[in-house]
């Protein structure tokens, strides 16, 4: 398992490459318990945004299940008035939360600069 | 202790109350804030950086920590830690973190707060020269956490000071705990810069939920409003409950606790609460034919879902051990999937153990688990069963046994002894196979004895090769003295057609050899086998 210190450095890194960056997180699907996280917002609760995306993570599969869907869950896109929110599974048990300003970013540099950062970390 | 169903700790003659004298410790459900309140307690040798891991976990949670008092830099009662993250079964998990005081003379403060864990992390000094009295210290600490009531307290061993000189490979450490009978997940760390701090406690939190959920199967969570709620209700209830007892233990002298006597205090505390007893649960649907397609499963993870392993602490506990070396698996020709995580378990799923749906796969599994529960006295501890995912959303059943000694290697290893040595293993063997067989239709289906499924060295339940599966069970059947002799007869002779070079000499031991009751038996029958080859 990667240690805190791996997944604080692919989130310095996603940070980097995502300029309007708000928050992120990796976080434990079981518990929904975070690994590691970082807010550049002293307003935005990491850790209850991160255990209640857990939440639908687990939601989101089950309604797989129920429609009998044979693939796995990659990402989870989603799109708020200013903001982009980003829940990509690293393990079966495992995910990123990431939240990001739209008017700096869009949906295709915040997916493609999480896949470069969390690939290969577990 | 931890909830208001009982009054506050009662006050008691005794100046320090054993923790049969508290609350049962049970997972609780706060009314007012509708939170899980959950206890991790870090415990461990003197100096071997509970508070650190503590600070350092409050720093990396951006909690505060609190501490009561200090005498030298040493923690006289505890640091209190509050986290408030995650989520189980749609309520907030609210941990309450705990660190124990090392010295002597504050033992009994140390089991009092052991008394209310719903995991422990015991944080270890892993360099060659701290490891030699962690097995007993860890046997201590299991003795007193087997007193709790309800589901099993999980342990994890958060190994710290890896970066240091002499830190003792994880793989010695497992072999040493392994040779102590203790099984418990560990997790590397470095307390002093935050490494493997967060995954030791996340890992914790998982097997208390475990512990909880456990519980919510066997009646709910209880709802009731915390008795302890910050650090300083701990502090006064500690108070009260100790009388002053201890107020003047660490100002006489600040000894660090030595191991052996805290063993020995473990010790005190009494025998261990009786064998886990499962409830029974309803019967599953009896297991689906295996689909079609020869793609290698995926295996069980210490990740499954809390409910998809069993039993549900040590099982995951199990589960994370296995993970951490590499697994090889095969198909055999008759459909079951089988492996080896280094050579320290063996992986099983059987060709029918696929399911397509989940509920399906649970109730085979709790059918599987009645089966093993009902086995306890027979079957070996250490092994577990789970449901893990599989490709395209389907769901394999394994089970997970730890690879043990078994008569069939002592009999592998007899031909380079001397004749002396093979004839004392030969008795050795049967007499071991001929009480295993007396003892294995205690189980609760009929267990494939043979050689290669029973432990060697007599010690522990005698059963340890892998479990039928539930669609293959048969009813246990009696075993009488004629049947294990043949039984054993057949299992043997092999093994002494390989030793016919060394015959004569052998023969010559065991017609010296002098043994009465199950001995002397076991004797005579090798010198019946040996004498009809």
């Amino acid at each position: 398992m990667a240690s805190e210190k791996d997944l604080m450095d692919a989130i310095h890194k996603i940070e980097a490459d995502i300029s309007s960056f708000i928050a992120a997180s990796f976080v434990d699907l079981e518990s929904g318990m975070t690994l590691a996280a970082k807010s550049n917002r002293a307003e935005f609760d990491l850790s209850v945004a991160s255990a209640y995306n857990s939440e639908m993570v687990k939601q989101k599969l089950k309604i797989m299940k129920a429609l009998n869907l044979k693939t796995h869950l990659e990402d989870m896109l989603l799109t708020l008035g200013d903001q982009i929110h980003l829940i990509r599974l690293v393990t079966p048990g495992t995910f990123m939360y990431l939240a990001a300003d739209r008017t700096g970013t869009n949906l295709a540099i915040v997916r493609t600069a999480v896949m470069k950062h969390t690939t290969g970390l577990f | 202790m931890r909830g208001t169903r009982s009054a506050a700790v009662r006050p008691t003659p005794e100046p320090v109350p054993s923790p049969a004298s508290l609350d049962t410790p049970v997972v609780i459900l706060d009314p007012d804030s509708d939170d899980v309140v959950i206890r991790v307690v870090y415990d461990g040798p003197p100096e071997a950086g509970k508070t650190t891991s503590v600070r350092s976990l409050a720093g990396s949670l951006n909690r505060p920590v609190f501490t009561p008092d200090q005498v030298e830099g040493r923690t006289v009662f505890f640091d209190w830690l509050d986290y408030t993250g995650g989520l189980f079964e749609g309520h907030r998990i609210r941990c309450q973190v705990v660190s124990v005081p090392g010295q002597a003379t504050l033992a009994p403060r140390r089991r009092a707060l052991l008394a209310d864990a719903d995991v422990v992390v015991f944080v270890a000094d892993t360099r060659r020269e701290q490891v030699g009295a962690l097995p007993g210290y860890l046997q201590g600490l299991a003795r007193i956490l087997s007193r709790a009531e309800g589901p099993p307290v999980g342990l994890v061993l958060q190994a710290n000071k890896r970066d240091l000189p002499g830190a003792v490979p994880v793989s010695d450490l497992r072999q040493l705990l392994g040779g102590a009978g203790l099984r418990v997940g560990i997790v590397e760390s470095v307390a002093t810069d935050g490494a493997g701090i967060r995954q030791a406690f996340v890992f914790a939190v998982r097997l208390a939920l475990d512990r909880a959920r456990e519980q919510l199967r066997g009646g709910g969570l209880p709802a009731v409003r915390p008795q302890v709620a910050s650090g300083e209700d701990l502090l006064a209830e500690l108070r009260a409950s100790e009388s002053g007892a201890l107020d003047l233990a660490p100002g006489e002298r600040l000894t660090h606790t030595r191991l052996a006597e805290l063993s020995l205090a473990g010790e005190a505390l009494g025998e261990a609460l009786a064998a886990d007893q499962t409830p029974q649960a309803e019967l599953g649907r009896m297991w689906e034919p295996e689909p079609g397609g020869v793609r290698t499963p995926l295996p069980p993870s210490s990740t499954v879902a809390g409910g998809l392993v069993w039993p549900p602490v040590k099982g995951r506990l199990t589960l994370h051990e296995a993970n951490e070396t590499e697994l090889v698996l095969e198909r055999q020709e008759d459909g079951d999937w089988c492996g080896l995580a280094g050579d320290r378990f063996r992986l099983h799923s059987p060709a029918g153990a696929s399911f397509a749906d989940l509920e399906g796969g649970r109730s085979a599994l709790i059918e599987w688990a009645r089966i093993h529960s009902g086995s306890l006295a027979v079957v070996s501890g250490d092994r577990c069963i789970a449901l893990a995912e599989d490709h395209g959303r389907t769901f394999r059943l394994w089970q997970v046994v730890r690879a043990e000694p078994s008569l069939a290697e002592r009999l592998d290893e007899a031909p380079s002894l001397v004749p002396r040595e093979i004839a004392a293993v030969l008795v050795e063997c049967a007499q071991t196979f001929l009480e295993a067989a007396r003892l294995v239709p205690q189980a609760a289906c009929r267990l494939p004895l043979t050689l290669a499924s029973t432990r060697a060295f007599r010690v522990g339940a005698p059963y340890v090769g892998l479990m039928p599966a539930p669609a293959f069970t048969r009813p246990p059947e009696p075993c009488s003295a004629a049947m294990a002799e043949e039984l054993l007869a057949r299992e043997l002779t092999p093994h002494l057609r390989a030793l016919a070079a060394h015959r004569q000499p052998v023969a010559a031991v065991l017609d010296a050899l002098r043994h009465d009751g199950p001995a002397g038996r076991a004797c005579a029958v090798v010198r019946k086998l040996w004498a009809a080859i």
